[in-house]
Order: structure tokens, then sequence, then C-alpha cells
């Protein structure tokens, strides 16, 4: 009987505290006009921990992550990975970090093995390496017999992997995912959790979004949640949990126990009787 | 060696009589069509002309283009049969591989066809006869001059570009010899009807060059001139001397020089494009552009219309009644300007794929670089080939340099002006994957504004290239062309370089605004 991830998990959880911190945001704010997406997130990443952020649709988990890959400009704040800050010596921070955006396009009139190759050599790897990377990439995430198909014909969830793959090409230090689970079927999404937990055990670590409370709770070890632009907890897994279970922790802290506001009347009765 | 490399010669040529029947006919069938060709060559100009001082600058310019197409024809196109690297393995002497080669190039199908058209030149030409010994001499010279001619060019070829950009190198001959094509038509036509004197002034010039020098020696000889023939077998025994003495350098540098190897290739082979572009960032994403531009029908639509515009545009000029003349040198500027025009706007048809190009941290300038890619790739020979067009219509080659000048300057400028557009004001265009045709789904400012900017920008900036170009055209002397050839390469050249420079510093600062600008779009 193997370890489920949620044993690995916690257990990483306590020996990952001790890490040093490989990924820093102090007091993140964007604003878009007067609407705040993001006001005063810090968040600190361990090395070899694998963090989970999670919150309500539009909490502004994705201009987080955005924010710390280099792709959204923060209205104040600083970001660093490994001391180097992003918005300041962009080129040397990208080449840590390994970025997988959620709704962004892929040059998806590549196949999948130029697109590997194109996003591996544009991140500085050389071209040797670029091919024996690919080749296992592929191998590891399924697309074996779809590199030589466009990436434009793919489903959503292949072109969910073959992003994943691209973010990890050039071996980062930490991989900033957003929704990386999303339209990814079971036996795929088991297979990438795999994956990144051998990136976790070999030292790397992985930020990433979900709107899943349960996925999250399975394979991550540390957690930040985001409601409104503003992070309400953070810490382990367990410490944030507190004796309950993730879910209902969640709606303790943002305070909506959900169904029974309003909607009464799309309930019982329909307006055509 | 030199016994050896005969006989491989001879198996070489033996080779293309192996096979079938039928195979070995076609061969014999086009060796003798050749070799009547040769003759034929020789003895149309005493069809053509009866005056001998006219049949003899005929010659010249026969032998001229014959020699030069030996000195040419093998740098852009060597096929590889036996040349000095191959040899690196074998057991001798540079000098005597040296030798041996050159000595070997006499049993290859050129030089028997170039020994054909020699004899059939020395058989044709009584006149020539008088003093035997010159008629000799200058031929001979020649031999030995294409000969050696072939072997260096041919081996320089190959030590200067390995043999994976041999593709690249007949490319560029083949742009090079259609953008010929139109001047040679030109050049025949203007011979044949020109006044005797320009003729013979054209053909005395030659002759002093290697490439006539033996035929003009040769009737100088028939004239009783002898110490002039002399002095113009002097020219081409100089010539020869110089190729043998660069011969023997070149051979000991392919033997010696270790070539890169082709291993890295391996990761690109079957990536298409990729494959034929190193493995740096500019490059790469040259080769993406490339590949879209062949895939994506946005492009293409985009393109189609470009050569509609200059011939709406003669027509309209010529209703109003303008020369046709001058008119000629209007659609290629126009058409170039067009091209290069068509990046104004090419990051927003990457869309929201340029995060992968933001996420990377390249260069900007990289990024504005490699997308200039396909534009060059079509844009240089259209300009090359449709200078010479240009020429051939206006009736005056002489104006070839400033022609030249003039669009290379508009595409480069053009060029350098839309990679700046192309960050400074991203407009939304057709999606990727939606109909060409397709109205984008976003409308707002922008479009209208980058457009009139961008292309105001590049006209404005073409202005001092073309008013140099026209004061050329109207004034024609030499000093004015050369001078305005220089100057549309080099400030176009500078044009262009400023505009990656500033382009890219853009796109490093404000990559995050474009790829928020094209979120809207999208």
């Amino acid at each position: 009987m193997p370890v489920p991830s949620i044993v690995r998990a916690r257990e990483r959880g306590r020996l990952a505290t001790q890490n040093p911190v490989v990924l820093r945001t102090e007091v993140l704010t964007k604003n878009y006009g007067q609407i705040a997406a993001a006001s005063d997130v810090s968040i600190q990443v361990h090395a070899g921990s694998f963090t989970g952020i999670v919150g309500p649709n539009g909490a502004g988990k994705t201009t987080t992550l955005s924010m710390i890959s280099g792709l959204n400009r923060p209205t104040s704040g600083r970001i660093t990975v490994h001391d180097i800050d992003v918005w300041a010596d962009g080129p040397a921070a990208k080449r840590l970090i390994g970025t997988l955006p959620d709704r962004l396009r892929l040059f998806d009139r590549l196949t999948g093995a130029q697109l590997l190759y194109y996003i591996g050599i544009l991140n500085g790897v050389r071209e040797d390496a670029v091919a024996t990377r690919a080749a296992e990439l592929a191998e590891a995430f399924g697309l074996g017999s779809a590199m030589d198909r466009l990436v434009s014909d793919y489903s959503a969830g292949m072109q969910k992997k073959i992003g994943l793959a691209c973010a990890m090409i050039h071996a980062p230090e930490v991989l900033v995912l957003d929704e990386p689970f999303e339209a990814i079927d079971p036996v795929s999404a088991s297979n990438v959790t795999d994956i990144l937990e051998k990136f976790v055990a070999g030292g790397g670590s992985v930020i990433m979004s979900s709107h899943s409370l349960d996925l999250i709770q399975r394979v991550c070890d540390h957690v930040a949640v985001i409601v409104d632009g503003s992070v309400i907890a953070q810490g382990t897994v367990d410490a944030v949990r507190d004796g309950m279970s993730l879910e209902e922790r969640f709606a303790h802290l943002t305070g909506e126990s959900g169904a029974e506001k309003g909607l009464q009347w799309l309930h019982g009765s329909s307006d055509s009787v | 060696m030199a016994a050896r490399l005969l006989r491989l010669r001879l198996t070489l040529l033996g080779s293309a009589f192996r096979g079938s029947a039928t195979r070995a006919l076609r061969a014999v069938l086009i060796g003798l069509l050749a070799a009547a060709a040769a003759v034929a060559l020789a003895w149309l100009p005493t069809l053509l002309l009866h005056e001998a001082d006219a049949r003899a600058d005929l010659d010249v310019f026969i032998g001229s283009a014959l020699l030069g197409a030996a000195l040419l024809v093998p740098f852009f196109a060597n096929r590889g049969h036996l040349e000095p690297r191959q040899f690196a393995s074998v057991p001798a002497r540079p000098g005597s591989i040296a030798s041996a080669l050159l000595f070997s190039t006499v049993l290859t199908w050129p030089a028997i066809l170039l020994l054909v058209w020699l004899v059939a030149l020395a058989v044709l030409r009584p006149e020539w006869q008088q003093p035997v010994w010159a008629l000799v001499l200058g031929l001979v010279l020649v031999y030995l001059f294409a000969v050696t001619a072939t072997r260096v060019s041919s081996a320089l070829s190959k030590l200067w570009f390995g043999h994976d950009r041999g593709g690249v190198l007949r490319v560029v001959g083949t742009v090079l010899l259609i953008a010929l094509l139109p001047l040679a038509f030109f050049g025949i036509t203007a011979i044949s009807g020109a006044p005797e004197g320009s003729t013979t002034a054209a053909a005395r010039a030659l002759g002093w060059s290697p490439f006539g020098a033996a035929f003009a020696g040769a009737q100088q000889a028939a004239n009783g001139d002898l110490g002039a023939a002399l002095l113009h077998f002097g020219v081409l025994l100089a010539a020869v001397i110089v190729l043998f003495a660069v011969w023997f350098p070149i051979v000991r540098a392919s033997l010696q020089s270790v070539e890169r190897p082709a291993d890295p290739a391996i990761a690109r082979r079957g990536l298409g494009w990729f494959e034929r572009f190193s493995a740096k960032p500019a490059s790469v994403i040259a080769a993406r552009v490339l590949t879209y531009w062949s895939r994506d029908p946005r492009y293409r639509v985009g393109l189609s219309a470009i050569p509609f515009v200059p011939i709406l545009m003669i027509l309209a000029f010529w209703v109003a009644g303008a020369d046709l003349r001058t008119l000629a040198a209007v659609p290629l500027p126009v058409i170039l300007l067009l091209l290069a025009w068509s990046l104004h706007n090419d990051v927003a048809m990457d869309s929201t794929a340029i995060w992968s190009h933001v996420a990377s941290g390249i260069a900007g300038r990289d990024d504005r670089r490699g997308r200039l890619a396909p534009v060059l790739l079509i844009g240089l020979p259209v300009a090359l080939i449709g200078s010479t067009v240009t020429v051939t219509v206006m009736g005056e080659w002489r104006v070839l340099p400033a022609v030249i000048g003039m669009n290379l300057a508009v595409l480069f400028v053009t060029c350098g002006v839309s990679s700046v557009f192309s960050v400074l004001i991203p407009y939304p265009t057709t999606r990727p994957g939606d109909s060409p045709f397709a109205q984008p789904q976003w409308s707002g400012s922008g479009s209208g504004l980058s457009q009139t900017l961008s292309m105001i920008a590049a006209l404005v900036f073409s202005v001092p290239a073309v008013w140099i170009a026209v004061v050329a055209l109207v004034d024609v002397t030499p000093a004015w062309n050369l001078g305005a050839l220089a100057f549309g390469v080099v400030y176009g050249a500078a044009i262009l370089g400023l505009g990656i420079l500033l382009g890219g510093k853009i796109f490093d600062r404000r990559g995050p605004e474009l790829i928020a600008a094209t979120q809207v779009f999208d």
C-alpha cells in the first residue's frame, strides 16, 4: 500500500517550514483604478514546499501569481526569488521561475516538439539539453505520441500539460502555476501530482492556485487563503485548518455558509405554472 | 596521388553512362548536345558579324561571361565532388593533394566542354591563327584560368561556409542569378542596338580584365600588334599565378580546419524552420515567426493585397498622363514599404501568447530582431531582383546602384519603424484561429492612430534616401549613383538598428503592459 499523497504532504509541511524562504512577496498591491485586485499580499514560500493559494472566484489569485511571475506589474510592493527582485532584475529572476498562466494562449501554431524547443531556447537552455529534456518531459506527461501535432489541436487538458512541461523545461527553482489541474482528467491529475511532488522532493518549490479546497488539502503542505485581494490566513495546511476540514475552515474564515441566502425564487415553483 | 585521383574522376565521369540503357543513351545525348552547343557558341559570332574587330569584341563578351561563370558558379553551387576537405585523412602532403586535385579537374564535364569550345574557337577564327603561338598561348591561359578559378572558388566556399550552409548559398546564388537576368537581357539588347563606339569601349575595358584578356590579346596579335597582345596575355597570366598561389594555402587550410560538429543539430532535427536557425533567442523567434507565416492564414491575407496597390497606383498615374518610364521606379518601393509595414502590429498578432516572451526574460531587441526574419527573407530578394527589373523597364542600367540603394533604404527604414510601433501602440487584430477575414472582437482607439503614425514615420524617414536616389536618377553619374547606394544602405541600416534598439527598450520596459493590452483584445 503506497503512502497516500495527503500523508506525504503533512510530513513535508513540517520539514519544509525549517527550510529557507525562496519566494517572498512583501505588501504586494495591485489596483485597477478604484478596485483593489490585491492588497498588501505577503506570502512566503519555503524551499521544498508545495504551497496552495485558495480563494473564491475573483479573489485575486491570478493577479497575485502573475505579479510573481513578472507578467503583471504590481502597483506597489516587492517580490524576491532567492533575494533577486523580480521587478528590478527581471531576466535573472525569471530564469529561476517557471510559469503556467491561466487563460493566456500558447504559441499553438507550433507542434508540441517545436513549442518545447522554442520555450526551452528562450529560457536559455542549451540546445543539447533541450532535446533530452523535451523528450523526457513529453514522456512524463504522457504527450509522447502528440509531439508532432499542432498544439492548437490538443484538448484543453493536453494544452495544460504541454504548458506545464514548458514551465519546467529550464529546470526552475520555483514553479508558479495558475490552476494547473483545471481540465485535466483524474488519471493525468495524479500523474501531474507525482511529477510536481518529485520536483518538490528535489528541493524545488511550487506555488499553485486552485479553487478546489479538496485538492489543495490533498497535495499541498502550505496554504494561503485569499479573499477580496487580501491574505486572511496562511501557514502549513494543518495550522490553517485548525482541526477542521479545510472546507469548513474556509467557510468559517470567509463568513459564508453559502446555501441559505437568496435564490428562493429558483426553488420549488416555476414561473410557467 | 594524381594517378589515383584521375582514376576517380574517370569513374565519376563514367558513372553518368552506367545503369540502364536508356539512362546511358540519355547521358550520351546530353553530352553530344552540350558539345554541339559549345561548338555553336564559337561558331555563332562568325554567322552574326563579318567584320573581324566587331567579332573579336563579341568573343570578348562571350569569353568573359564564361570565365566569370567559372569563377562564380562553383562558389554558390558546388556539388562537393572531390573537395580538399575530403582528403584530410589521406596520408599525403597537402602540396601533392592540391596539385592532384587541380590536375584531375581536367576530367570533369565543364572542363571538357570548355576545351571543346576553345578548340572550336581556334579552328573557326582563321584570322587569329597568324602567329599560332599567340593563339595557343592565349587559349592555354584561358583554360588554366578557368580550371584554377573553379577549384579555388569552390574550395573557398567550402572553407568559409560549412556543408550545412550549402542550401543557403545556393538560394543566394539563385537570387543573384535571377536578379542579373534582366540586366543581361538588357545588356544584350543594348549591345546589339548600340552604336559601334560604345560597344568597343566596353569590350576594350573587359579586354584588360583577366576574363576577356586572352581574346582581346588574340585579336591584337592578329592585327600585328604583338606588344599589346603580350600585355593582354600578361594580365591573364598574372591572374593565373595569383590563383595558383592562393590554391595551395587554401588546400592546406581546408585540410587542417575542423568543421563544427553536426551533433547539436540533432536537437532540432525535424522541427521545420527551427532546423535552419541556430539555438539563440532571436533565431528561434525568427524560425517561429516564419512557421507562423507559413501556417497561419492571417499573415497571407494581410500580404495578398500588396501586389495590387502599386498596380492601381501605376494605373492612376498613367491615366493622369505621367511618363511610364519614370513611373517604373514607383512600384517596388511601394511594395517594400507595405511589406515591411505589415510588421507594425506584429505583437498583437501573437495575442496573449506574447507572455512566454515576457516570462522568459529575453532581451527586447532579440524579440525585435527575430520578428524581422520573414520580411527580410522576402524583401531582400524582391528588392534586388525588382531593382534590376526596374532599371530594365526604365531602359537605363547605369542608375541600378541608386535604385538598389533606394529600395533597400525603404525596406530597412520601414522595418525599423515597424519594430518600434508594434510595441508602442499595439491595436486589436484578428485573433489566432479566427477566420482571417473576421473583424477583430474589440475595437477602440489605437488602430487608426498606430496605422497613420507608423506610415507617416516610415515615409518621413525614407525621404532622405529616396531624395538622394532621385537626384542620382536625374543626374546619371557613377559618383552620385554609388553614393546613393552607399547612403541608402548605411542610412537604412542605421534607422533599422535604432528601431530595433528603441523597440527593444520599450519591450523590456512595457512587457507586462503589452500582455495586458493583448488580453483586452482577446
